[in-house]
């Protein structure tokens, strides 16, 4: 990922979604065009630190990595531009709306604060020792109390 | 059948790991710096996508698109 701020990487991303959906079959255009038609002018990119794909829409997911082919199209705009091709935002599963986000930054250290056993998931986190594993997986236990029995 | 796997592993080999695995039920990815609470994802409907509406990168001459959950 180029660094933030480099408007050609976006105009050249944004192109090259603009290219993969004219080449799209006729209802993944349909589906991308209705979920984006109040912004046409922008890029959807999104960190994809986690998702799920049901079965159902693994040979959409498929056909559409064929599509982009050898563009250099990056996994955080091109997952994105899959997930509103397949299905409308209105079907998917909130399940991760509710996870725990911090943007990296130079200054981040594993934080044992920004954890919650609530959220569905956390990000980001890092691993340094034994003792950092130890302490998350005590952690996670207030979720699943059998991970006491690893610690 | 639920699969955890490196998110770095890019995305055009994604269909590769989709044959692999073809009696799955559907597929989660996560990515290495990132801790999954499973337990709070029992209720989640299998059969649908799961995203999140994280937008990580921003330019001033672009209006992204946080559509992904709204």
């Amino acid at each position: 990922m180029k660094p933030t701020g480099n408007s050609d990487w976006f105009s050249v991303q944004a192109e090259l979604v603009k290219k993969t959906v004219s080449t799209m079959p006729a209802h993944f255009q349909v589906n991308y065009k209705d979920a984006t038609k109040n912004n046409h002018e922008t890029l959807t990119v999104c960190s994809s630190e986690v998702f799920y794909v049901p079965k159902r829409l693994v040979t959409d997911f498929i056909d559409l990595v064929d599509l982009v082919g050898d563009m250099d199209l990056h996994y955080k705009v091109a997952v994105p531009m899959f997930f509103l091709s397949m299905d409308s935002p209105q079907n998917f599963d909130p399940v991760l709306g509710s996870m725990v986000y911090k943007r990296k930054s130079a200054s981040f250290n594993t934080s044992s604060s920004l954890y919650s056993a609530k959220a569905p998931a956390v990000h980001p986190w890092s691993i340094s020792s034994e003792q950092d594993f130890i302490k998350l997986v005590q952690q996670m236990a207030e979720g699943d109390p059998l991970l006491m029995e690893l610690v | 059948m639920l699969l955890t796997v490196s998110l770095y592993v890019y995305f055009r080999h994604l269909p590769k790991i989709f044959d692999r695995y073809s009696s799955a039920e559907g597929f989660l990815f996560v990515e290495d710096d990132t801790v999954l609470n499973y337990w709070n994802l029992l209720q989640a409907d299998k059969s649908k996508i799961w995203t999140t509406d994280k937008v990580q990168h921003f330019h001033q001459y672009f209006q992204l698109l946080f559509v992904l959950l709204s």
